[in-house]
């Protein structure tokens, strides 16, 4: 006994000296967010495929509560291993600066001998191996590396884009973006789950409008809200519960595509094609990425947005380096609902 | 916080050792009422379980350097109180010897003889030796040490005399108590003789009437273990016999008719009933069972100490499977010994993707030792293949086939490829001879042991295990356990152990057969990660078969082992649609080793291995080992199908000169590996010195050169740094330095400290540039101390506190400034303690607090439009530490003995105050800035399980 007591004794002793003494890693709080202020959706060329004397449109589709504030700087990259090389240029020779059109949203650029002679410089880098140890072949073609870094003081985001550039005859666009035809408002539905409760649908002054930056494809997104009244989430020691007495609205915003041509869809977010999918929504000016669930044909945001702006955006990527975004604005004015 | 913590964990303290207080106390007044009642003494003896005062060396005796012995019988009370004291014999007389011998009695606990539940006044006989150890030890306390080397030199001038004259074991000396390298821990505590020793027997006189032979076997109630050095005696006889180390006992010429037959052994309660003995030609074995007092159900561990080591670095079974919050599986458990580290939860597996920007190479993070780099397992002498669960290793192997494990840091020449450190897994051979069936369901697993002779000399035990815990959760709906990591798969783990013992040859042979699988369908709206979204998954399937045939010539003082071990495991990872890898391991290991003494104190020892491993590797889609660059699902370029395969071997020899002394334990010699894969030819000299200056106490120091294996997939061609770039990649090599001294106090408490430096050479980085990937140019170096306080079970109480303080800085390159790295982990403490509260009642407690890991802030982002998937930069790697884990585990046992068989439930309280830490950065959520999302430790859960032994 008489070691039982020693032995416990110096425990507890060494126990509450060691906490006592050892504050590095004790408190650390690692709060995150989805949320983002600043978001970079993707870059889009146009065309997305170019030959070396093309002249090529970058625009950047991105969103920030407050745009004129973001600040962009472009520049391409002739030869990067990609991402297992964090985006490096292999030489610093290979960066290229954008001269015209920096700090701005789109740039144009032209990539012929009168400015940067993309032809010739890539010929030049035609004896360079890849990680294969294959000889980089511009008629065959090669990607160079746009790099966007833009964003708010003190939080610049760097952002890659591919373009594949083909030594190839002829004028016709070696590849075309998809495109966005528009949106579709489908009719509200209620869902009711408080008998006591009375509801009205949607309010009236509720809208989907246009705003800028919304590039056609061929398709027809829906969005669709749902007006659903549950009772109000209360706490009751320490625990949330329902409070059937009090009815509130819990909005949800239902979105769906049907796009040409019509593909069967994988619940990765992949058409069989090669198209790839997502969708965003931002509230309040945060965005809240992504909001797919279920494969690309039906998106679903749930929270409760009476009165607060969601915008909602949709992307599409294709195989070929094609980009297009459509973004659309939700005025969501809640039902009444009362007992 | 830290205030609140600090309070909460000594109000803990406080609360347990008041419980161990009062559990201490009888409490039962009708039990004491009825025990009373009886005044006569019963010719049953007491347990001695504990001794509370030190045995003084009276000063004549001292002053003229003179040994005695005293004999003495103590009558003890109903209650267990020492009642009266008699001089039996003091020899020599005239010293005092008597005197301090009582007083060093009066400080002794019993438990007292019971029949039928009601205990019994009763007394022993005891001899109490003054020792020419207690002696020196005085001597040298006062300061005499001139004085006490000569009286060592006389005695060890006496003692090699006689010492030569005896026989020796195949370890000489070493394997007997007296040694004093051995610690001489039984002299340190010079408990009666009855303890250690076997009594002297006598059959039956010759008596009138019919007589037969009598033939017996002593088990432990409950368990089935057989119980050696009982004494077996027969009421109104002077007759008495020991059990042997079956548990076997014969008597002869024993009169027919009804006798009461009497069984006392320590650490049991005595037990006393009648049996009819007929005459009778055919052979009857009489099974007699002892109910046992010590807290585990089994002989003091004080008496399993082997020799030159004064404490214990291991967990035996019984310890394993009663410790809380780790569900009796043997890797959990031995995270809670000094020098192996937390691997916090992480579902990608790769330390490097769970720091988020650490760039070296640390293998999976399961099994790292101090703080460098990682170590292996070991089973039957040859490295095992783990497999992750709950994201840390699990052990294939149920722990009723497990006897011991041990985590060292610092180990033998026959063991190489390894740098880390070893954990050692032993199996359970000590009952053999026994039939053994054992049951167990709780919320990790359900499993099955039987286990048996078929033939005198051959044994086989079969195990099965399944993973219950996927069922669990599935039931509960507990969807929301994946936000804590936890990936359960199904599980299936099969276990065939062969035992065939025949003169000097003892064969062993072990085969494993594993699967297990788990996919979850993840179409979480908060996935960031979108490209993760879908079937996630991971199979794994694998078997192993291992054998070692050792023959030992203890006669003539040799011995050699073969060892073989064949192992095949298959993994398959499926991130969605996007990303699969297939990964194939072969891996075959032949090792023979051979010892011999050369002459009195020499040893030599020697032997051959080799290792050769095949390994296939497929991926499509992303790279998902980009290791060493973070978090790889980030970092990956579209990829068709690709695969490649890789084959390596190693050959090594060693030898050694190992030396054993009286005071002296050293050894030293080498091991020379060839390694195909990096064409290099590496020795790898050590050294280890253990010197004993006085009873319970060791010093040691050792040093010496060990080599990591670079694993086989940083060879592949598409993963790894390819067979051509691999030829520039060169072994790990660490130089290990440690000095510490071991103390033991008592038989029960002793303690260990060692301080440690290891200095990392040619560690595998990470490349930037994908044409290299991997290089061998990292360095590092680890500095810190383990803390080993630890009480060994009594009956009533067990403790141990394990802490390591460590500091792990590494860098990729020669010229960058040194930085944590990914296994830093500053302070690593277990508190356990267990209570047994009532007889069949016990209450097991675990306390750990563990520095978080560290990891990387993240500014500079990269969003890849094509692939709509963020990458990141890495500001000053592992700058940052998550927040500490530490977490209060408990377990509550409760066992019903029925007379053939047990019956164990048991509740599991887990992080019982419901701290969530910080554990690594979650893969499915994505990451923001500065704040990446995290893993968090599970939740305060609770779940009870059952075990039956028959």
């Amino acid at each position: 006994m008489k070691y039982l007591k020693i032995t416990s004794l110096t425990t507890l002793l060494g126990l509450c000296s060691l906490l006592m003494s050892c504050g590095e890693s004790l408190d650390l709080s690692s709060e995150y967010s989805l949320t983002q202020e600043y978001k970079v959706f993707g870059i889009r060329a146009e065309p997305p495929v170019i030959r070396p004397d093309d002249q090529v449109i970058l625009t950047a589709y991105d969103h920030h509560p407050k745009l004129k504030d973001v600040t962009y700087s472009w520049s391409i990259c002739l030869y990067s291993h990609g991402a297992t090389a964090q985006f490096e240029c292999l030489k610093d020779g290979l960066l290229l600066t954008l001269k015209e059109g920096n700090n701005k949203a789109r740039v144009v650029v032209d990539l012929s001998a009168k400015n940067y002679d993309l032809r010739a410089r890539l010929r030049a880098l035609g004896q360079d191996l890849d990680r294969e140890g294959k000889r980089r072949n511009l008629s065959e073609g090669l990607d160079i590396f746009v790099i966007l870094r833009s964003g708010t003081s003190g939080n610049l985001i760097g952002t890659i884009k591919r373009i594949k550039v083909i030594d190839q005859e002829g004028e016709e666009p070696l590849a075309r973006n998809p495109e966005l035809e528009g949106w579709t408002v489908a009719e509200s539905e209620i869902v009711n789950k408080l008998d006591a409760c009375k509801v009205k649908p949607l309010g009236p002054e509720s809208s989907l409008a246009y705003n800028e930056l919304g590039e056609v494809i061929n398709g027809t997104l829906r969005a669709s809200v749902i007006d659903e009244v549950r009772g109000k989430i209360i706490s009751v020691d320490g625990e949330e519960r329902e409070d059937t007495e009090n009815c509130v609205f819990h909005n949800q915003a239902l979105l769906s595509v049907e796009l040409e041509p019509k593909g069967d869809y994988e619940e990765s977010g992949t058409v069989q094609e090669g198209y790839t999918y997502r969708w965003y929504a931002s509230l309040d000016g945060q965005v809240l990425t992504p909001v797919t669930i279920g494969g690309p044909s039906i998106g679903r945001y749930e929270a409760n947005i009476q009165g607060r702006k969601l915008e909602l955006f949709f992307t599409v990527r294709d195989p070929n380096g094609g980009f297009t975004m459509g973004r659309q604005l939700l005025n969501l004015i809640p039902g009444i609902a009362d007992r | 916080m830290r205030l609140i913590l600090t309070l909460f964990v000594c109000t803990s303290f406080c609360f347990l050792f008041t419980i161990s207080e009062l559990s201490a106390q009888p409490n039962d007044p009708k039990d004491q009422q009825q025990s009373t009642s009886s005044s006569e003494v019963s010719t049953l003896k007491p347990s001695i379980v504990a001794r509370n005062k030190t045995l003084s060396y009276p000063y004549l005796a001292y002053k003229d350097l003179v040994q005695g012995k005293v004999r003495l019988r103590l009558l003890v009370d109903v209650e267990g109180r020492l009642e009266n004291v008699v001089v039996l014999k003091s020899e020599p007389n005239g010293y005092g010897f008597a005197e301090a011998a009582k007083l060093y009695v009066s400080g002794f606990e019993f438990v007292p003889p019971q029949v039928n539940d009601i205990s019994l006044r009763s007394n022993v006989e005891i001899n109490v030796k003054f020792t020419a150890d207690m002696l020196i030890q005085k001597l040298r306390e006062q300061g005499q040490y001139d004085r006490a080397e000569r009286f060592q030199k006389r005695l060890a001038r006496a003692k090699n005399k006689s010492y030569n004259q005896a026989g020796r074991s195949m370890y000489g000396a070493d394997d007997d108590s007296t040694d004093v390298i051995g610690l001489s821990i039984h002299h340190l505590v010079d408990g009666p003789e009855g303890e250690i020793l076997k009594a002297r027997e006598k059959d039956f006189p010759p008596v009138e009437g019919l007589v037969t032979k009598l033939e017996g076997l002593i088990l432990e109630q409950g368990t089935r273990r057989r119980i050696a050095n009982a004494i077996v005696k027969f009421n109104g006889f002077d007759v008495l016999k020991n059990t042997d180390i079956e548990g076997r006992f014969q008597f002869s010429g024993v009169p027919v008719g009804r006798l009461i037959v009497l069984v006392e052994r320590p650490g049991y309660a005595s037990h006393s009933h009648e049996i009819v003995v007929e005459q009778s030609s055919s052979k009857v074995l009489r099974k007699i069972f002892l109910k046992p007092l010590s807290f585990t159900e089994r002989e003091a561990l004080g008496q399993h100490i082997p020799p030159r080591v004064s404490t214990k670095h291991h967990l035996q079974r019984d310890e394993i499977q009663a410790l809380a919050g780790v569900d009796g599986d043997a890797l959990k458990a031995a995270r809670d010994l000094p020098g192996l580290y937390r691997a916090p939860f992480d579902l990608n597996g790769p330390a490097t993707s769970r720091t988020l920007g650490a760039r070296q190479w640390g293998g999976s993070g399961e099994l790292v030792f101090r703080g460098g780099i990682e170590g292996s397992a070991y089973l039957l002498k040859t490295p095992m293949l783990t497999v992750s669960h709950l994201n840390h290793s699990r052990s294939l192997l149920p722990s009723a086939m497990l006897s011991e494990l041990s985590v060292e840091s610092d180990y033998e020449l026959e063991v190489g490829r390894v740098g880390g450190g070893l954990l050692n897994l032993k199996l359970d051979q000590s009952k053999q001879g026994d039939r053994q069936i054992e049951a167990e369901l709780n919320a990790f697993e359900l499993s099955g042991l039987v286990g048996g002779p078929i033939s005198s000399k051959t044994s086989i035990t079969a195990a099965l295990k399944l993973g219950t815990m996927r069922f669990f959760q599935n039931q509960a709906k507990a969807d929301e356990w994946l936000s804590y990591g936890v990936q359960v798969p199904h599980s299936q783990d099969l276990n065939l152990l062969l035992n065939h013992q025949d003169g000097a040859n003892k064969f062993t042979v072990l085969s494993t057969v594993h699967s297990s699988a788990w996919h979850e369908d993840f179409e979480s709206p908060d996935l960031i990660q979108s490209q993760l979204r879908g079937n996630i998954g991971e199979t794994q399937n694998g078997m192993s078969l291992r054998a070692e045939w050792l023959h030992e010539r203890p006669e003539q003082q040799w011995q050699n082992s073969l060892n073989i071990s064949y192992e095949l495991l298959n993994t398959q990872h499926m991130i969605a649609d996007q990303h699969s890898l297939d990964q194939s391991l072969t891996q075959i290991f032949i090792a023979d080793r051979f010892k011999l003494r050369l002459n009195s104190p020499l040893w030599l020892t020697a032997g051959i291995d080799q290792q050769m491993t095949y390994s296939y590797l497929a991926q499509e889609g992303a790279s998902l080992w980009v290791e060493g660059m973070g978090r790889s699902v980030h970092r990956h370029e579209p990829q068709e199908l690709r695969d490649d395969s890789t084959f390596l071997y190693s050959p090594s020899a060693w030898l050694g000169l190992e030396g054993r002394w009286t005071r002296i334990h050293f050894v030293l010699g080498s091991r020379l590996t060839y390694w195909s894969e990096t064409e290099e030819l590496l020795p790898e000299p050590r050294v280890s010195l253990r010197y004993t200056p006085a009873f319970g106490t060791i010093l040691k120091v050792g040093s010496g050169l060990y080599t990591q294996q670079i694993r086989p997939r940083y060879f592949d061609y598409y993963v790894g740094a390819g067979s051509q770039q691999g030829q520039t990649l060169q072994q790990a090599g660490i130089f290990s330095s440690s000095a510490g001294v071991e103390q033991r106090f008592t038989r029960e408490l002793y303690m260990d400290l060692t301080g440690f430096y290891r200095q990392l050479n040619r560690l595998l980085v990470a490349d930037t540039d994908p044409t290299v990937r991997f290089k061998s140019t990292g360095e590092g170096e680890v500095y810190g101390a383990e803390f080993l306080l630890r009480y060994d079970p009594d009956h009533r109480f067990y403790a141990w506190l394990s802490y390591s303080f460590t500091r792990a800085r590494f860098k990729d390159q020669l010229d960058d400034p040194l930085r944590r790295s990914d296994f830093d982990q500053t302070h690593n403490l277990s508190a356990v303690a267990g209570f047994k509260l009532t007889p069949t009642l016990s209450l097991n407690t675990r306390w750990r607090y563990v520095s978080g890991a560290p990891y990387s802030a993240l500014p500079n982002q990269s969003f890849d439009s094509d692939l709509a998937q963020t990458s990141f930069g890495y500001s000053e790697v592992n700058l940052l530490r998550y927040s500490a884990f530490h977490q209060l585990d408990l377990r509550l046992d409760y066992r019903w003995l029925f007379k053939d068989w047990s019956l164990l439930s048991y509740l599991q309280v887990n992080n019982a105050y419901n701290h969530q830490s910080s554990e690594s950065p979650h893969p499915l959520e994505g990451l923001n800035t500065n704040a990446p999302s995290t893993l968090r430790t599970w939740p305060f859960w609770a779940s009870i399980g059952l075990r039956a032994n028959f």
